[in-house]
């Protein structure tokens, strides 16, 4: 039907060959995603157990003051009574995993960097029943200050979507960044601090 | 007697945890739909349907797929009781989403706002169509010259029938 | 049992991988003893997949707990029912399903075909075995049913609650067929691909295959509307997740196909695109069911993630390759024979039913993908709910009716305006009138809209139906209702067609109201405490604790007053199996009253039997289950074998002349 059998058959397939192309890069774009993707959490009794951990860093943010009720009875814990202090605020729950397993990871961080002016401040979140919070401190013999959200004020307050979710909080009560995930040992624990600039003095 | 005492299936020693982690490994459906807390049974206060409606807007974030209104889970709850209080503390909804948006980032709201490079997602659809109405346009300028035949109506009864003709012979199998 | 079954998937991949090499030989060299013989292998294939199935199965009624898949989804205590449909309630199961079906359907295929399309069948064998390799592959190395524990548990974890449910016994099994179906007409595509024999032989061949595969996937996923109305308990039916858009992608775009196909087998027109659509919806059942295990949405189907993620995107490159390769080799012979006319022509109709197809099935895979791109490219998870699909589909859906109430009046190659116009001016003068109605009682201009299209187009689909019947009475001196019978029975393609847009027709009637005029309101009562929402009263009676063997129920009964007058008394549920404690599920209470559902949902409640509830009026939604049941007969009647003798009285003259339309 032309005179130039190969440009018109050129120009037939030119459109065919330019959809064929976008969609290889489509599978190629979701192929790169898949890679990258991490599958993070799995669901649990009152929300989300992330299980595998992410560091996301905030700048510029100062981290939200609270009072909350002590888990154990004691007084009320104000996270600006630790001004000064390097503070690590943990979001946990009884009933999920990931949390029972990093739990001697925090003790033995807490009992390590007794003195070096870091801190770890619990706070249960999610509990069908507060007593299986104070069951689990006293399993895991917690020594570091628990409190409770029973309102989940600070927990919203603080955008937590999943448990563990761990924050650290500068001297100066800047909000660093937080870490989505259990924490797999002290030392990696220390490494993030590290990461985030604010060393715990070694022992 | 409502208090369903149940025993928690992670404290389960033995093979009850072998088995939920056996199920976890395999678990295809594992999901999560949101009915949780068994007996987290505190009926709530009764909402407004402004703070109904906003909290369809939000997604749960401890769900997937669930809006903050149709979750049964303890944040969804909370984070309804949040809204009402701060409906009745007179803020508005758009201050209400920005509160949450600001905390959960706006993977937050079921629908994504009209800004920045989300505008793709807005026009993505549109640009499909008017690319297709394109090429349909194309296609039909295409079209040959009119055919000289004189195109007769058909009547119904003939056209019936040959169709009649044609269906038989096309799905002659 | 376990090695019975993962010897026979062992077996099948073998002869599989050996049936395709039969047959591409057999093509080549043209022997035809070896061409049999890869027939041959697909037979066993598919028997040897069957017996893998049996083996699982068994397996489960046996509480063979050894299984880890066995042992991961039954227990003891569930009923048999439940355990039987067990098998396809986890991510092994489903795909030996999908490889049953594949295969079976394949083997049905080649046996049916083995006489008339004998030049592409070696082809659609060898695309058929590459297939089911691939997924035999998948089930024998990563992901295979009948791994088994290192200890034997004495007790299973019983099924995950939401399956527990007989919607579900029913929307995984249909989905998925419908979805594995379509390996058959792909099949077929192919080997018209690659033998280049592009006529109409390809097109008879896979027309009634697409279909199957076309109307088990739409039935699957009105049995999953159907569960997630009476489950999930938002009051809605269609969520726009994720898992349900891609489920709905290859259902557009096989839907498209469907339409267009008639286009090529009248005119012999848009080869390429119905090549490319066929491809496409291939092509995205695979992305769909590689999708949701690959964890990279988040939905409320949330599948636990598995390794066979980069298996099936591999696979899908490859399809894609190869389907994509061989279209733009063979593009110059796929010329039209014809060309269009005229725009006023019921080609020229079909092109604007596929151009609205492919545009919602772009807006919906580009809507369900986006969040993919924007955690890739900006960092940022974001959601893409219901708002961004109604606004954006929801006109193009109105727009469809509109050419479904327009397109069956349009002539080939060219209409006469008038005589179309003749033709709609009762149905249009109803729609209007319907739509001035609306405009004034309604609340919401679009509804009033769009129920002025839907009733248009309704009344255009049954004056069809009225003016073939009356011809028929004429003609062939029937009464009525043998007229119409015969109608439907003879020229089944045309108004089996029609009957399935009624269907959809209905459904647009129940998805209009629903998403216009439900109610919603949510009540904190006691025990013999009463709350309202619009004509409604709805008492709240108490909860009551109940027990079965594998779960604890807690129900909420809860009467419903229109005005004074009782009008029924429903239970909403929530269950708690064991193992599954966390994860409870419910059914609504729905009762219908007059045209309107009413639906309760028991959200939380107190030790005192103070309960929240959540109640919905949705009107109309009865007619999309009615619009269900017509779909179905719609289907069969498309499915209706012809009439022989309706051939066989073809007077030559006749024949001749048609031919050329």
């Amino acid at each position: 039907m032309a005179t130039g059998e190969s440009t018109s058959t050129l120009r037939v397939r030119l459109p065919a060959l330019i959809v064929g192309i976008v969609v290889l890069v489509f599978i190629g774009l979701v192929a790169y995603a898949l890679q990258r993707s991490q599958s993070t959490s799995e669901l649990g009794v009152g929300g989300r157990i992330n299980t595998v951990g992410t560091l996301v860093r905030f700048t510029e943010r100062a981290a939200p003051d609270f009072v909350l009720p002590d888990l154990r009875g004691g007084a009320a814990i104000r996270l600006a009574d630790y001004r000064g202090k390097i503070v690590v605020l943990n979001f946990w729950a009884s009933w999920c995993p990931p949390c029972r397993e990093e739990a001697p990871i925090l003790r033995e961080f807490a009992r390590r960097y007794a003195e070096s002016g870091v801190v770890i401040i619990g706070i249960d979140v999610w509990e069908k029943n507060w007593n299986d919070g104070r069951a689990f401190l006293d399993e895991f013999g917690v020594p570091y200050p628990n409190a409770y959200d029973t309102e989940g004020r600070v927990t919203i307050e603080y955008g937590v979507s999943g448990v563990p979710e761990t924050f650290f909080v500068s001297p100066d009560g800047r909000l660093l960044g937080k870490y989505t995930g259990p924490v797999k040992s002290v030392e990696q624990l220390v490494g993030l601090l590290n990461e985030l600039g604010v060393a715990p003095a070694t022992q | 007697m409502w208090a369903h005492q149940f025993v928690s299936r992670h404290s389960g020693a033995g093979f009850t945890a072998f088995v939920w982690r056996a199920c976890m490994l395999l678990a295809m459906v594992t999901m999560m739909i949101a009915v949780l807390g068994v007996s987290a049974v505190r009926a709530e206060e009764p909402l407004s349907p402004e703070a109904l409606d906003i909290a369809n807007q939000l997604n749960c974030p401890v769900c997937q797929g669930q809006s903050v209104r149709d979750s049964n889970s303890e944040l969804a709850r909370q984070m309804r009781q949040l809204i009402q209080q701060k409906l009745d503390a007179g803020e508005s909804r758009d201050e209400i989403l920005q509160y949450f948006v600001e905390r959960y980032g706006v993977g937050v709201l079921r629908e994504p706002p009209r800004q920045g490079y989300l505008w793709l997602l807005w026009w993505g659809p549109v640009a499909g169509l008017v690319i297709g109405i394109v090429l349909v346009a194309v296609y039909l300028r295409r079209r040959g010259e009119p055919s000289s035949e004189v195109v007769v109506p058909v009547e119904l009864e003939d056209l019936e029938r040959v169709e009649r003709l044609l269906g038989a012979e096309g799905d002659a199998r | 049992m376990a090695h019975l079954g993962s010897g026979a998937l062992i077996l099948a991949l073998i002869l599989a991988i050996y049936g395709i090499g039969a047959s591409l030989l057999g093509a080549r060299r043209r022997i035809p003893e070896l061409l049999l013989s890869g027939y041959r292998a697909t037979y066993a294939v598919a028997f040897l997949v069957a017996v893998a199935l049996i083996a699982l199965v068994v397996s489960f009624l046996r509480h063979d707990f050894r299984l880890a898949y066995v042992a991961g989804r039954s227990s003891r205590d569930m009923p048999l029912h439940y355990v039987i449909a067990a098998f396809y309630g986890g991510q092994e199961g489903s795909l030996l399903y999908w490889t049953l079906v594949a295969s079976g359907l394949g083997a049905l295929a080649l046996y049916l075909h083995r006489r008339s399309d004998r030049a592409l069948l070696p082809y659609m064998n060898a695309t058929l075995l590459s297939v089911l390799t691939f997924l035999l592959l998948v089930l024998t190395v990563v992901s295979s049913p009948f791994r088994l524990l290192p200890v034997t548990p004495p007790d299973g974890a019983g099924l995950n609650p939401l399956l527990r449910d007989p919607g579900m016994m029913a929307h995984p099994p249909f989905l998925l067929s419908g979805y594995a179906s379509f390996t058959v007409p792909f099949a077929f595509g192919m080997a018209a691909l690659i033998t280049g024999r592009l006529g109409s032989d390809w097109l008879r061949a896979i027309r009634r295959w697409t279909l199957l595969a076309w109307a088990l996937l739409g039935l699957g996923l009105l049995i999953g509307a159907w569960w997630a109305y009476h489950v999930l308990g938002w009051g809605g039916y269609w969520g726009w997740d994720p898992v349900e858009n891609l489920a709905l992608l290859p259902w557009l775009t096989s839907t498209a196909f469907l339409h267009s196909v008639i286009v090529q087998e009248r005119r012999g027109m848009l080869k390429v695109w119905n090549l490319a659509l066929l491809l496409a919806t291939f092509a995205l059942s695979i992305f769909g069911t590689f999708i949701v295990r690959s964890g990279m949405l988040s939905s409320v189907h949330a599948f636990a993630v598995s390794r066979i993620g980069h298996w099936f995107l591999t696979f899908l490159a490859l399809v894609l390759i190869v389907g994509i390769g061989l279209l733009v080799y063979r593009l110059p012979g796929l010329q039209s024979e014809r060309q269009i006319e005229s725009v006023t022509s019921r080609e020229a109709g079909f092109l604007f039913n596929n151009l609205l197809f492919t545009a919602m099935a772009f807006a919906v895979f580009w809507g369900t993908t986006f969040p993919l791109f924007s955690e890739l490219f900006w960092e940022t998870r974001i959601s893409v709910g219901p708002p961004f699909y109604n606004r954006v589909v929801g006109p193009l859906l109105l727009v469809l009716l509109l050419l479904m109430a327009i397109g069956p009046l349009l002539a080939w190659r060219r209409t006469d305006v008038r005589l179309l116009l003749r033709n709609v001016r009762w149905p249009a003068t109803a729609g209007i009138g319907v739509g001035l109605v609306g405009l004034v009682l309604f609340s919401r201009p679009w509804a009033a809209i769009a129920y002025a299209v839907t009733v248009f187009a309704v009344g255009v689909t049954l004056q069809e139906f009225w003016r073939g019947t009356l011809a028929r009475r004429r003609n062939a001196r029937e009464n009525v209702l043998v007229a119409a019978w015969e109608l439907l029975r003879r020229n089944n393609r045309r108004y089996g067609g029609y009957l399935v847009h009624l269907a959809m027709l209905l459904m647009a009637v129940g998805i209009i109201a629903s998403n216009a005029f439900q109610l919603e309101r949510q009540f904190v009562l006691r025990p013999g405490e009463q709350g309202t929402i619009g004509p409604y009263t709805v008492v709240y009676r108490g909860l009551e604790d109940r027990r079965t063997a594998d779960a604890e129920i807690v129900a909420a009964q809860v009467d419903i007053y229109r005005g004074q007058r009782y009008a029924g008394t429903v239970e909403s549920f929530r269950f708690f199996y064991r193992n599954y404690e966390d994860q409870p599920t419910a059914r609504m209470g729905i009762t219908l009253v007059g045209m309107d559902d009413v639906y309760v949902v028991l959200d939380r409640w107190e030790d005192d039997g103070t309960a929240s509830l959540r109640v919905y009026v949705n009107p109309l939604v009865i007619w999309i289950w009615i619009g269900g049941v017509v779909f179905v007969l719609g289907t069969v009647t498309l499915f209706w074998p012809q009439p022989v003798p309706a051939l066989a009285r073809v007077p030559q003259s006749v024949a001749g002349a048609t031919s050329e339309a």
